[in-house]
Formats: C-alpha cells, structure tokens, sequence
C-alpha cells in the first residue's frame, strides 16, 4: 500500500525551475528521507505533499487519493517544522489540542489524544506551560506531539534536528527512530540535508540534487535503502554525498575487459574491479571510486591490488585517523584518503603501500553513471 | 586621552538647558491658567498669587466640555475601525496571494504622496454632496483610512513567521481564523503603536474638522479652541484659553505615560523602515 | 500557476473591502474632482459651474496673493526644513553620546510633538503678543519694543520657530533610532585616529544616517509646503498681517470659502501645489541620491 505517490511532478519558481520528473512510491508505514544539498527542492516538495503550497505540475496522491484541490487541513497529514512553529500563546496542551478543537472532536477524545501523546513524550509536566518557558528540546517534542494528535496517515518532518546543539541532536534522533516503532503503522516524511540523519533513520532514502545548473536532469537522483545507496551508488553524485569522509574519486582510463570485470590503469598498474563492463571500451576515460574506509594500508602480493602513496598529511581522530596522501606518478588528482584503525606508525611522508579489493572499487563512465556491481 | 569629564558635562548641560527651554511654553501656559484675570491684566508678577482654578471652572462649564467628547468620540470611533480596517489591509498586502496585489499597494503609494491638505478641500467636495457636511461622520469615514498605518501593519506581517500561520493551515483555520486566531493575538505591540498613531492624528487634527464641522456643538477640541480664544482674546481673558491648551493635551499626556514605548515605536518605524 | 496565483482573491478583497471602497471615495475621487474643479468656476453654495479652463492658472498668476503665498511658502520651507533637521540631529547627537537619563530627557523633550498645533500655537501666542511672556522680557530686558504677531516682519518667524519647536523632537526620535544601529566599532575606529567629537559625527554618523536624513527632509519638506494650522490661528484666518502668514493652504482655503465663485481656483492651486512639492521632493531625491553614490 502506498503512503504517498508522486507523479510527474514538476515545479519551477519564478523562472528557475526547481524540481523536475518526480515520480515516487512511497510504501506506507514506511521511514522515508528527503535528502540532498541546499537548493535541491526537498523542503519544496515536503509542503506540497502537505498542501502548503499547490503551485506544481504532475500528480500528488496520499493513500490514492488525489490530493488535487485538497487543502492542507483535510489532507490527513501532520507536519513538524523547522522552528517547530508553536503558538506562543497558548499552552502546550492548547497547542495540541487546536487542530483538533477545529475538527470538531468530542472534549474527552482531545483528552485522551494528548493523555497518550504526553505519556509517550514525557510531556505530562509541561502542558500548562507555554512556549517561552519551554527548552528547545522540549519544544521539539511539543511539536511532535502535536502532530501525533492528530493521527495523520503521514508524518511530515522537515529538518527538525537542525535547530538543536549536537548533543542533543543524535539523542533526539534515536528518540525519532523509537516514535516510529512505537507508533506501529505511521509513514513519515523527512527532510535533512545531513547524510548521517539519513543513513541511521531512514527505512528508504530519496536522494535530491538540484537541478538548477543541469537543463535536462531529474531531480532524483537514487531511491533505495541506506545501506543500497552505500554500496552501489548510482553515480558520482550519490557517491560523494553518501558516506563520510566521501569517496574517493580519481580518472583513469580502462586497460582492459572481461567476465571478471574491468581493469583500469592506475600508476602504471592494472587494478581490477568488480563491475559490469557493458557499455564501456578500453581505452575509455573512467572515475575509479573507493571509499576511504575501504582502503587498507598493507602491501599485496596481488597487483591488480596495490597502490603506492605518499602521506602529506594525518589527522588522528581517536578512533580512527585519517591520511593524507598522493600517488606518485598520478598526477592532477585530489588527495586519496585512507581512513584506518590501525594505531600505524606512520609519519608524513611516509611512503605507505595500498591495496584495494576488486570488491570495493566503483568504477563511473563519462557520464558519471555508476557500472553495475557484480554478485 | 579623552577629555571625558569635561564634554560630558557640555553635553547635559545643553541637553538640560534645552529641556528647560522646551518646558518653559508649558510651565508658562500653566502658570498662566492659575492665574485671575485681573491678574493677568495687572501683569506685575510671574507666578500666581495663589493656585486659582477660576479659569479652569470657566471653560469647562462651557461648550468646551462637548467639544471634548466630541473629539474623544470621535478618535475613539476612528482609532476602533481605523487600527480594524487597516490590519486587514496590510495582512492582504503581506500575505495573501491575489492578482491585486500589486495594483493595490502602488495605488496606494501614489496616495500616499498626494499630500493631504491639498485633497482636502476636493474631499469637502465630495462629502458634501455625499450630505455629510457638518457631521462627525464625515471626519469619520475621511479618516478611517490611514495609508501610513496600512503600510506600517503590512512591515509587520511580512516579517511574522508564517510557520505559525502554516501551521495553523494545517490544523484546519480558514484565512480570516489564521488571522484572527493566531496573527492578531501576536500583533498586539503594532495594533497599539498603530492605534496611539491614529488616535493622535485624529485628537490633534485641525483644518479638517474646520472644514468638514460649522456647527458649534458639534466642534470638535483643535477648533473649539480656536473658536474660545477668539472670544477670550477680546476680554484678554488668556488664562482660560491656557486652561483649555492645557485640558487639550491632558488626554495623550495621559496615553503617553503610560504607553511611552509605543510612541517611541512609532517613531522609528516612522523612520522609513517601509 | 495562474490559478495559484489567485487563490487568496476571495478573502483578499474582503480584508480589503473597507480600505477600497473608502480610499476609492475620499481619496482617490477628490484627486479627480480636483482636477476637474480646477478648470471650472465654481459657486459651491447654488451648485452653478461654468467652464474655465487655464484662465483659472492665469488668473493665479496675476493674483499678489498667489505670489504673496508663493513667497512665504517657500521662505518657510528654506528656514524651517534645515533648521527642524539639523537641530533634530544635534540632539540626537548628542543624545546617543554617554548620557544619564537618556529616557528622561527624551521623555520631556517629546512634549511638543505630542501638543496639538491649535494649543500650541494659543500657547505661543500668548508667549509673543503684546502682552506676552517675550515680548516684555525683551522690552524690560533689552529695551526692545518688537510687536511680533501684528509685525508683517515678525508674524511668519513666530510660526517658523512653532513649527521647529513641534517636530524636532519627532525627527530626533527617527535619528536617535538609526544612530543607535550604528556599530560602536565605527565610532572608536575613528577616535583612535584621533577625531574630535564634531568630526567623528560629520565622517561616521551624517553618511550612516543618509537614507534616515533623505527621509526626515522629504517629510519635512512634505509638511511644511503644507502649513495651515498655525497660520491660520495666528492670522485669525485672514493671512495677516498683510499678508505676511499667507501660506498656500491658506489661500487655498480662502479661495475655497471665503471668495466667491472662486471654488475652481481653489483647486487649481491644491494642484499647483502637489506639483511643488512634487517637484521639490524630486530635487531631493536627486540630491540625495547623486551625495549617497559618492559617500
């Protein structure tokens, strides 16, 4: 069952046109992200799924049903804000119990509503309370509640993390992620620009580039789950924007063809990677991809493995620490990072040996299209 | 280094001598008011011989009296569907979207440039053909429309947070109820800077009621006054046209006190931020 | 979309509705009657029109009045404008500085603006009539006999020094306020280089205060092109003493009531006078403008 269906969806604004070819099925019950830069129309597309805004072309359809000419109240969708848009005068529970005093509903069913929401967000102290009194994570929780009242058939989230300090941030998180479980057969809609808060939320990821630069391309770039997008990548966009810190992207040209996959030539090496050949021919200029964390620092007796660098530059994070470094011999290409466990001791300019799994290698044609992954 | 001790001290010395020099028409005009009238004719000394409220007692058990609940009616009437018309106006302008919209507001930028006294006399025209020539309507209706204020509320609601009236879309208001649920109740310091605004405008107003007003009870407190010392002038009897000066700024003193920030408000926005 | 472009219309024209149909009759239709008015001439009492066209303006032109009001006008306006604008921003100055109870003084000062110009100017009259507070300290003091409201010389300056008196406590609020907006970063940069207090306002506050400064003179300018009410009053509404408080509205004002027949000239001159102001806030507007690029 769909939550939400998008087709053909297009919008432009004063000229410029900001999202183009939207078509998307979004299952129900499902934890869904928006996610992409600023500028790539995710905000714009969460308020016309929410009816704020109707200036659009194509087709907007909540639990098949056109939403064409539906006002956002009668739309069955709760959203929470940004700034999370509290009336600063009223109560926390007056605040709550607006949208359905304008229903109609009966005294004792607002009662229970907030009763149930209050409990689940430990908001039972804070219902006389207004605004001003409340802290901003307390706030952030008022706002959710009131869209739980009102048992909307989608949740609409836009950048709600992004007013609040780190901290509390990644706690708030985890509590989003448990509101989803807790209430069962809710879809939701979430908007952020940050990758992490789509990796670790999201059931299903919509990644959204704009498209003011590029005349012809759709707004979406990839759909699929976290851990897809993290693996296969479908182009250079998704690669760079999924996974910190982001993959590392060099050109090189392919030396060679098989089943196996394809070989490039890097360093006046062959390596291999475990990708699709169709489409491409030897010769042909190509983005060899391999994240850092995939990259390990240890010589291989294997060729079609290794890589030799120089590290220009270390950051030690703790955890894991980050090197710097070129490959001699490649010239015009940015920094190649390894990002390692490994308590190394190793110093900058360092000469260190590589190697990289056929496994791990992404391999993008001229267009920046991803070739398929093998098995 | 600085020479702090010494231009400090300037500076509030002229700033008091200023302040004195601007207290002294008022201080003067109430010394005035408690004097007799043969006092005043004797003119010998500065200060009254003792506080006389003679002159007060006079003007206000004459016309005086209605002249000041005329303009008390008056500005209440205008201030009250003045600060109501001219919200909704702005709001439109601000927020909602309509083809009218930039119609409108040039239409009212080039009103707002023909200078008022100068329409004026056409306007007499107009209300008097309308048949409200002598009546307070007619000062009503011409002074409803306030295109500073409209101006002024619709600053104000461009830069209210329209999360809150999207919010409030959502959760089922209409229009009007966003605006009168939800904008309204948060625009209550611009509603009273607007409503001091044209509450002064219309108590300080003078060549429209003595265009628009003949009849002597019906006058309103600029004309009124005018009118009194005119009379009093023959009987050189200025301690009662002081008294009646005097009663005449009472009322936005009053207001003033009270609500200084909002006069002061009003200034600044006053200071072109339209 | 057009259809969203449109879709508020409904409840648009109704918050609109009251606004619209009152500007429509008092503000737009007398601009148009003015217009029309001012080629005719007029009986407002029997109703009786009769077509004069741009004799009217002729008859302006010959008129001593005309000229008389042009004269004062427009030397109100050269003292009055300046005068209310540069005193407005010496206080506020002055005020911005280190200055203990702040709040008071501009509390008191604004007294003046808060007075309506009919108890201001019965004020002032009796400060300068010939029996007035002034005019004997003048004569005890100086041994001078000025008899300032029945003086041609002396009538207009009284009110000239009314009207600054009157507003600038209002422009020294607008001023005060933008000079509060100023960084205090500016003012001690140039200190360290050494600037006295007269220089630092000239270099630092006057350029930041432009827009504000353009602002307070059109306004300025607006109203005192516009000056009725104390003219009026201290003339006994005759424009006296010969003449010499004769402003533009006024005369307007007695072309509309106290002539007869001359209804259409009235008009002509509101018109004539729009055009002054018009013409003169242009001229401002350039000033201005062509000062801001280079500052």
């Amino acid at each position: 069952m769909t939550a939400v269906a998008l087709r053909g969806v297009q919008v432009e604004r004063g000229g410029t046109r900001i999202l183009r070819d939207v078509d998307l099925d979004l299952p129900a019950g499902a934890f869904c992200v928006f996610v992409g830069p600023s500028g790539c129309g995710k905000s714009t597309l969460l308020r016309l799924i929410a009816g704020l805004d109707d200036d659009h072309e194509g087709e907007i359809a909540i639990d098949g049903r056109s939403m064409a000419g539906v006002p956002p109240a009668k739309r069955q969708v709760a959203m929470v804000f940004q700034g999370y848009a509290l009336y600063p005068h009223m109560t926390v529970r007056q605040n709550m119990a607006f949208a359905l005093r304008r229903a109609g509903l009966a005294a004792a069913d607002i009662d229970a509503r907030i009763a149930h929401a209050a409990r689940i967000l430990e908001l039972e102290d804070l219902l006389q309370r207004k605004p001003a009194a409340l802290s901003g994570g307390q706030r952030q929780r008022v706002a959710i509640g009131r869209a739980i009242v009102k048992k909307p058939k989608v949740f609409l989230f836009d950048e709600p993390l992004s007013n609040l300090d780190a901290g509390l941030r990644v706690q708030t998180r985890v509590e989003i992620a448990k509101l989803h479980r807790d209430l069962g057969s809710a879809s939701m809609l979430y908007v952020t620009h940050d990758q992490v808060e789509a990796m670790t939320l999201a059931d299903r990821i919509v990644l959204l580039r704009p498209i003011i630069n590029s005349p012809a391309e759709g707004s979406i770039v990839q759909v699929g789950k976290p851990m897809d997008l993290y693996h296969r990548p479908a182009n250079l966009f998704a690669a760079r924007f999924i996974g910190t810190p982001s993959m590392n992207l060099i050109e090189c040209r392919v030396s060679s063809l098989g089943d196996e996959g394809v070989t490039v030539e890097l360093q006046d090496r062959s390596l291999l990677a475990r990708v699709s050949a169709a489409g491409l021919g030897i010769g042909d200029s190509v983005t060899l991809g391999v994240r850092p964390e995939h990259v390990r620092v240890a010589g291989d007796a294997d060729a079609s493995r290794r890589l030799e660098a120089r590290v220009t530059h270390i950051e030690s994070l703790g955890e894991h620490t980050l090197l710097y470094t070129v490959l001699p011999g490649v010239t015009g290409q940015p920094a190649m990072l390894v990002k390692t466990t490994n308590e190394c001791a190793i110093g900058v300019s360092d000469r260190v040996p590589l190697s990289v799994a056929p496994g791990v290698l992404h391999v993008f044609d001229r267009h920046g299209l991803a070739q398929a992954r093998m098995t | 280094m600085k020479k702090p001790g010494w231009s400090a001290a300037a500076v509030h010395a002229f700033l008091i001598a200023y302040s004195l020099l601007t207290l002294v028409p008022f201080v003067w005009a109430i010394l005035t008011s408690l004097k007799t009238t043969r006092e005043l004719a004797e003119a010998t000394q500065l200060l009254p011989v003792a506080f006389n409220l003679e002159a007060y007692r006079t003007i206000l058990a004459s016309d005086f009296k209605t002249w000041f609940f005329n303009s008390m009616f008056v500005a209440l009437v205008v201030t009250l569907l003045g600060v109501v018309s001219n919200s909704l106006a702005g709001y439109a302008l601000a927020r909602l979207r309509f083809k009218g919209s930039g119609p409108v507001f040039g239409l009212m930028l080039l009103m707002v440039m023909v200078p008022t006294q100068v329409t004026m006399i056409p306007a007499f025209l107009v209300v008097a053909n309308l048949g409200l020539a002598d009546t307070h309507s007619s000062l009503i209706l011409t002074s409803i429309v306030s295109i500073a204020s409209i101006f002024m509320m619709r600053q104000f609601f461009v830069s209210f947070p329209a999360e809150l009236e999207e919010a409030a879309r959502l959760d089922g208001c209409g229009t009007f109820e966003v605006f009168v649920r939800i904008v309204l109740p948060l625009a209550a310091p611009a509603l009273a800077t607007q409503a001091i605004f044209v509450f002064m405008s219309v108590w300080n107003e003078f060549m429209k009621p003595l265009l628009y007003i003949a009849s002597l009870d019906k006058y309103l407190l600029t004309q009124g006054l005018n009118a009194a010392a005119k009379q009093y002038e023959k009987s050189a009897a200025w301690n009662i046209t002081m008294a009646g000066s005097i009663i005449s700024v009472l009322p936005i003193l009053a207001l003033y006190i009270v609500l200084n920030k909002y006069f002061i408000r009003l200034s600044d926005r006053a200071g072109g931020s339209w | 979309m057009n259809a969203s472009d449109n879709r508020d219309a409904g409840a648009a024209w109704a918050f609109l509705a009251p606004t619209m149909a009152l500007m429509t009759l008092f503000m737009l239709a007398p601009v148009l009657v003015a217009l029309v008015v001012s080629l005719l001439k007029m009986d407002v009492i029997s109703g009786h029109v009769q077509w004069a066209g741009l004799k009217n303006l002729d008859y302006l032109l010959e008129d001593e009045k005309f000229w008389a009001a042009l004269r004062n006008t427009v030397r109100y306006v050269l003292v009055v404008v300046p005068a209310q604008t540069v005193l407005a921003l010496g206080l506020a100055c002055l005020l911005n500085g280190k200055v203990r109870f702040r709040r008071g003084f501009v509390t008191l000062l604004f007294l003046p603006t808060l007075t309506s110009s009919a108890a201001m100017t019965m004020i002032f009259m009796w400060l300068f009539n010939n029996n007035g507070l002034v005019t004997q300290y003048l004569q005890v003091h100086w041994g001078v006999t000025v008899r300032f409201l029945s003086d041609p010389a002396w009538a207009l300056p009284v009110i000239m020094l009314m009207n600054v008196f009157s507003t600038v406590p209002l422009f020294m609020v607008v001023f005060l306020a933008g000079l509060q907006d100023i960084p205090a970063a500016l003012y001690e940069a140039i200190e360290l280089d050494g600037a006295g207090p007269l220089r630092k306002h000239w270099e630092i506050s006057v350029p930041q205060l432009m827009p504000i400064l353009f602002y307070v003179v059109t306004m300025g300018l607006i109203g005192c092109f516009q000056v009725f009410d104390q003219a009026f009053i201290v003339s006994g509404g005759d424009g006296g003493p010969e003449n010499s408080t004769l402003t533009f509205t006024l005369l307007i004002y007695h072309f509309a009531f106290k002539t007869y027949n001359t209804m259409g000239l009235a008009c002509m001159l509101a018109l004539v006078l729009m055009l002054i102001i018009v013409a003169a806030t242009a001229l401002v507007n350039r000033f201005f403008k062509a000062d801001g690029v280079n500052r």
